[in-house]
């Protein structure tokens, strides 16, 4: 188990939380461990954590697309204030640490990786989520089930189902035509796959349908597995399943990606 | 009284003087005993779980009631003090202004942020807001 979601069972045993509907009490937990949650309209952050004591400070934007990205970057604060309060002590904003800028990242790469995985954790338990995933395929029905019923984003409940899912499975995410990032589950890298991050979308995937202005089919496709990965140990005719959705707001397309049948290389 | 018009009051009057009857009571007893009344000891247990998850759902000692209701009079307390102390002020001033209260000893704050470049005026003059909030509070506290 990770530090972060070590972090997260610790606050789920702490508080007793025994039901999914006590998932959705973000500000009730937030207070429990010691924040208080105020929404402002933030311009840049989305949100922001004042440590203090006896009560620290939690500010979500308003300018948050939805209620469901508040309440992750609540949560992601509250992963903060769980794990990185030895280190935010030590430092005091000093007037070194203001510039007419603004004030400072005082935070790592590392320490919002670990905060984002804290309320993945947090907001999709596994104990909670694992039982919903059973006997599943990966779909965006499926997702977009899970994700009402946590009240998550729906990349944010894609991601915790690879986590999860003990098929390989990988989520990716592209805008203008490229390929902007990926993540899969271990069983997804042990096969030796690697998305193109950075690339321009194949002509032959799903999701470059969304960037020439035509519909993405609602189903799985099976397409050839070079169209979306890097060279690499498999057979030139093994595909994968891919299903993509176009997400308009955000420019950008979000695809499921999956192994379902045997790709090695026999020649 | 016949069981079918016992009201949730009865039901829990009864228990309570089943609880507090100083008679031990062994509990394959109490399934025997119920069932030799006329009742189904799993479905009376089942009606007295669902009035004692009731109960504890509403009440105040209930820490997702408690931490509600503490929660919404920090905030609303927050909110009325923001908008009494509502001035404007030029991003210098701001900036002063944030600069003097992070220079205080005893407030002992650190700020750790989310996509947090280059602030606004507008998420300065949020962030001053909280400090002073902060600030007045402790001094408050001192004061007692």
């Amino acid at each position: 188990m990770s530090f972060p979601e070590l972090a997260a069972q610790r606050v789920v045993k702490a508080l007793g939380i025994s039901s999914i509907e006590d998932l959705y009490l973000t500000n009730e937990i937030a207070w429990q461990r010691g924040a208080l949650v105020i929404e402002e309209k933030l311009t840049v952050a989305e949100a922001r954590l004042g440590i203090s004591f006896p009560r620290s400070w939690i500010t979500v934007s308003t300018n948050a697309p939805d209620i469901n990205r508040r309440r992750f970057g609540a949560t992601h604060e509250i992963g903060h204030l769980e794990m990185h309060k030895a280190q935010c002590s030590v430092f005091n904003c000093s007037k070194e640490d203001l510039d007419s800028g603004g004030i400072k990242i005082k935070t790592s790469p590392t320490m919002e990786n670990e905060a984002n995985e804290f309320a993945a954790n947090l907001l999709m338990p596994e104990q909670f989520f694992a039982p919903l995933c059973e006997g599943v395929d990966l779909n965006f029905d499926v997702i977009g089930g899970l994700s009402a019923t946590f009240h998550v984003s729906l990349t944010a409940t894609a991601l915790r189902f690879i986590q999860i899912s003990k098929e390989p499975l990988a989520v990716v995410v592209s805008s203008n035509g490229y390929i902007r990032w990926f993540d899969a589950n271990r069983d997804f890298y042990e096969l030796g796959l690697f998305v193109d991050v950075g690339n321009k979308l194949s002509r032959e995937t799903q999701a470059i349908r969304a960037f020439q202005g035509a519909a993405i089919p609602a189903q799985p496709k099976q397409v050839p597995i070079k169209a979306w990965m890097r060279p690499g140990r498999y057979s030139s005719r093994a595909t994968l399943s891919e299903q993509s959705l176009s997400m308009p707001n955000y420019n950008s397309v979000i695809s499921l990606i999956w192994i379902n049948e045997i790709i090695d290389d026999d020649d | 009284m016949n069981k079918k018009h016992k009201t949730n009051k009865d039901y829990l009057s009864n228990l309570l003087s089943f609880i507090e009857s100083k008679e031990e009571v062994p509990l394959y007893d109490v399934d025997q005993i119920l069932t030799d009344a006329g009742y189904k000891p799993d479905e009376v247990g089942n009606k007295f779980q669902a009035i004692a998850d009731q109960s504890a759902a509403k009440s105040p000692n209930n820490w997702r009631n408690r931490a509600h209701n503490a929660h919404e009079d920090a905030k609303a307390d927050f909110l009325k003090k923001k908008s009494i102390a509502k001035t404007s002020r030029s991003r210098s001033e701001l900036m002063d202004a944030i600069n003097a209260l992070l220079s205080q000893q005893n407030l002992n704050i650190a700020f750790a942020h989310r996509n947090f470049n280059n602030q606004s005026d507008e998420d300065l003059e949020s962030l001053l807001n909280q400090l002073e909030y902060i600030a007045a509070q402790r001094s408050k506290d001192s004061e007692e």
